[in-house]
């Protein structure tokens, strides 16, 4: 779906990717994670050809996103971190933006605001942040594009708002999609993502399945500390200790992201031996 | 061609713009109103309805009143002020990434989205000022007429129908205005050319400034105005003898000299080509602005 082949792009002086190649397969909801500043949303904006490459090829759907040919742009939806929602009514709104997405679907869209509870009568100007960013999300993935990217989609979320939105998205992947989220929330895409890529200093440190992940790692809760040669990562909570040790059985052990996180930010050189063995 | 242009997308797009962008277009248009009518109520109550003393010229057509100049230059006026903060706020914020963003990803071509603020921001402008414009001067041409009918009628007898006269396309207009009859055909493309480069340069100024665009366009203006200034006055006069022959109109782009050894010999172009070429000048400029502003999107980055 998106092929991302030794990406070089800089703001003025400052470089934030050097040579950056990876690849999102459909039918994939992937979780993008990264320290900020990495360029998680530089390479978002490299994607949709909203920035154009100093080096390398950003393809989507095997068309060059620098070029923003409606045909690709068609099948892509972003929203963004900092997103924009115009003064009128989600009737108009759906109305006039929704002929260019092709694969729109009005009862998805219909099924999703009565999901996220959104008031259909206020313009969307007017409504709360929470409001905005849920109507931006089911119209997004009403578009049915193959690539839907966000940028911290629940940010500016309340609790039961993360909730519906979890279900909501869970419900939302096809065979022909790919989504890639991108945030600093990690608890906010657990059980939703099932692969994860970590960038960091304008790479990819960290690339694999969760399907991967659980079968290389055991994420545990403990009140007792684990022998040091088989911890990855260990770090003390209030109600214990929380680790990240090798999985020698073979079982597949349910993942903890942010603990998966921190032990690729700490430990990038063991994790990527034991994932690129 | 279809990922270029294509006109159901085009007017999909126009569709769209305007109806999120209905409310402050309504606004801007309020507010031409509002201005306008104040405006010419100023006008009013500072020009004179009557004709000068000199009431007919020899041919026996009325003279131009206060009222008829005033009205013609605040068509022109307005326009190109109007106009110029319009196509300020054309294309979108781009100070505003997420607003930035939500434009350039709409799945149509940089052609189209060009195209379609290109309409708005200089047509379908033109064709609202125009139609604001009449609302307040039709009305207002009425009451005076009304108060001062015997007069009106006295001036111009001679000259019907008398409902043109707030007929600012009608050729008449222009013949009493600035007595450029024979000139008709040169001052009303003029007019058009000066107002289509305004808009086209502040539409590129609208693309390339992020922020402020307004205000960075007019000192970009005034300074590109300011350099013209200095080598047409300066420039020009000392280095046009290493450049041109010497009795070489610099004004002129009609005539063609050819200088061999000992001789010299000139041919003018004909009539029709001056007129031609003087279009082709006039309108080279907001094409070329406009071009500008067409490569500019098509280069943008968020």
């Amino acid at each position: 779906m998106v092929e991302i082949q030794d990406l070089t792009y800089a703001y003025k002086k400052k470089a934030v990717f050097n040579g950056l190649t990876i690849t999102f397969e459909a039918g994939n909801i992937y979780g993008l994670l990264g320290k900020n500043g990495t360029g998680k949303s530089t390479l978002f904006k490299n994607i949709c050809g909203l920035l154009k490459p100093g080096k390398g090829e950003v393809k989507v759907a095997g068309q060059a996103s620098k070029l923003r040919d409606p045909d690709m742009l068609s099948k892509i939806f972003m929203l963004p971190e900092d997103f924009f929602v115009p003064p009128v009514k989600i009737k108009d709104f759906t109305a006039t933006l929704a002929p260019f997405y092709p694969n729109f679907s009005y009862t998805d869209f219909d099924q999703y605001i009565l999901e996220f509870d959104i008031p259909t009568q206020s313009r969307l100007d007017q409504m709360s942040m929470g409001q905005k960013k849920k109507a931006l999300i089911a119209f997004s993935l009403a578009t049915n594009t193959e690539l839907l990217l966000m940028d911290e989609p629940t940010n500016g979320l309340d609790i039961v708002s993360k909730s519906q939105f979890k279900k909501v998205m869970s419900g939302a992947i096809a065979a022909n999609k790919c989504i890639i989220i991108s945030t600093h929330q990690v608890k906010d895409i657990e059980n939703l993502v099932d692969r994860i890529s970590v960038i960091d200093n304008g790479s990819i440190l960290f690339n694999a399945s969760i399907a991967e992940v659980g079968k290389k790692l055991i994420f545990q809760h403990t009140l007792q500390a684990s022998p040091k040669e088989k911890v990855v990562y260990a770090e003390e909570t209030l109600t214990g200790i929380s680790e990240v040790l090798y999985n020698t059985s073979g079982e597949e052990s349910k993942v903890d992201l942010e603990a998966l996180y921190k032990s690729i930010m700490i430990n990038p050189s063991v994790i990527n031996n034991l994932f690129n063995a | 061609m279809s990922n270029t242009l294509k006109f159901s997308r085009l007017s999909l797009l126009l569709k769209n713009h305007l109806v999120e962008h209905k409310q402050k277009y309504l606004f801007y248009l309020a507010g031409m109103f509002f201005i306008g009518l104040i405006v010419m109520l100023l006008a009013l109550s500072f020009t004179s309805y009557y004709p000068d003393n000199n009431t007919y010229t020899a041919n026996r057509e009325p003279r131009t009143t206060g009222w008829e100049a005033a009205q013609t230059v605040m068509y022109l006026g307005g326009l190109a002020i109007f106009g110029v903060i319009f196509a300020s706020v054309s294309f979108v914020n781009f100070n505003n990434k997420g607003e930035a963003i939500f434009f350039l990803i709409k799945p149509a071509s940089q052609l189209e989205k060009w195209l379609s603020e290109i309409i708005v921001h200089v047509f379908l402008f033109f064709l609202a000022y125009t139609f604001i414009y009449y609302l307040i001067d039709i009305p207002l041409t009425m009451i005076v007429r009304y108060n001062e009918y015997e007069v009106f009628m006295e001036a111009y007898k001679d000259w019907t129908p008398v409902e043109q006269r707030a007929n600012l396309f009608h050729a008449s207009s222009y013949f009493h205005f600035s007595s450029m009859k024979d000139d008709f055909l040169i001052v009303y493309p003029i007019c058009i050319s000066v107002y289509l480069s305004l808009t086209a340069f502040f539409l590129y100024g609208a693309v390339l400034f992020n922020r402020f665009s307004f205000f960075k366009t007019l000192i970009l203006g005034f300074v590109t105005f300011i350099a013209y200034l200095i080598y047409s006055s300066w420039g020009l006069r000392n280095f046009e003898h290493f450049i041109l022959p010497d009795d070489w109109n610099t004004l002129s782009f009609v005539k063609a000299y050819s200088r061999g050894e000992g001789y010299s010999f000139k041919t003018a172009l004909g009539d029709h080509w001056t007129a031609i070429m003087a279009y082709f000048v006039m309108f080279i400029i907001p094409a070329f602005l406009l071009a500008c502003s067409y490569f500019k999107l098509k280069e943008k980055e968020v």
